[in-house]
């Protein structure tokens, strides 16, 4: 069963990969790209302003060149993290049709696709706003430790609706309400401290324009990983 | 000669313990193996997956070196994920 689910989970991340990484070059992929441009333009600012910021890169460190490498490595990041979103669908979905008699189709794996679109992206974004590079941002750390923290209290939630009998399904609302009650880190200063205010009112425009690229190339992407995980889950794997 | 036949790689004790335990493990499925023990190996293969997919994930999207940062940023970004 496990390489079953093994190869039909690479056969999905490559589908939905690809339609993530179409989705990413049209709309996302150019806003990262106009922010860097400022990202470059203001090392002195961002050196001075980072003081506790303990990740720091490295610019000597290996990067794709700019163009068909860069594009290439992205298309590559997409396809293996939507290999991991489907192992951890395709988990979810057999334990849920072992425990709660869920049904696993295509129009089932839709809802999974939305519920992993709500763990993975909506509730973590609600307090962390996406970013694009030259923002500012708390420290690595307490951003990662928060990110942690709303997808497991949200994973939490949906199971608790899913597994647990009748009037215990109230327990969603402490997992709900957790994540909010720590509170998501936020920077001392945030926005932009790039010193050209000209500059400033382009970074916020690509920033909430890339808000709602972000959002939309996560929902079709979630919403085709569901399916085709009900789907491939359904037809190709027994057990 | 005549009593092994040349094909036969007898010294392999390898393969012979393969063949006795895929034997083994076909014959306890089809007839001595209870359902619970069927359920279990079910569940740890489940788990199995969704850990694979969260070390893939911990990969690409979080692990800390630059190698990794500079390969994944754009997917990254995209995702949301916490990065710089």
């Amino acid at each position: 069963m496990f390489r079953s689910m093994v190869l039909a989970a690479l056969a999905i991340a490559l589908v939905a990969g690809l339609v993530l990484s179409a989705v990413q070059a049209l709309h996302v992929s150019p806003i990262i790209y106009a922010a860097e441009v400022f990202e470059i333009a203001q090392p002195e600012v961002t050196a001075a302003f980072h003081d506790g910021h303990s990740h720091t890169h490295n610019d000597d460190a290996w990067a794709p060149t700019d163009g068909f490498e860069r594009v290439g490595f992205t298309i590559l990041s997409n396809v293996l993290s939507a290999f991991g979103f489907a192992m951890v669908l395709l988990a979810c979905m057999f334990v849920a049709r072992d425990k709660a008699e869920l049904t696993i189709s295509w129009l089932n794996g839709i809802f999974w696709g939305l519920a992993g679109y709500l763990t993975f992206f909506v509730v973590p974004a609600l307090g962390l706003s996406p970013e694009i590079p030259s923002m500012e941002a708390a420290a690595i750390e307490g951003r990662q430790s928060w990110w942690f923290l709303a997808v497991m209290a949200t994973g939490l939630a949906i199971a608790s609706l899913i597994f647990l009998p009748g009037i215990t399904k109230g327990v969603a609302l402490v997992f709900i309400a957790a994540p909010w009650i720590v509170g998501a880190p936020h920077p001392e200063t945030t926005g932009f401290l790039h010193p050209d205010t000209q500059a400033v009112a382009t970074l916020e425009g690509l920033q909430s324009q890339f808000i709602y690229a972000t959002a939309l190339a996560n929902g079709l992407f979630w919403i085709v990983l569901g399916s085709l995980t009900g789907y491939v889950a359904k037809r190709f794997i027994k057990a | 000669m005549g009593l092994i036949p040349a094909n036969t790689n007898f010294y392999r004790a390898g393969e012979h313990v393969e063949e006795y335990m895929t034997m083994t493990t076909v014959t306890s499925k089809a007839n001595t193996t209870a359902p619970s023990q069927v359920l279990a190996s079910t569940n740890v293969q489940i788990a199995a997956a969704a850990i694979l997919g969260m070390v893939v994930l911990m990969g690409v999207g979080f692990a800390p070196m630059d190698v990794a940062h500079n390969a994944a940023h754009d997917t990254r970004h995209s995702f949301a994920f916490p990065c710089h």
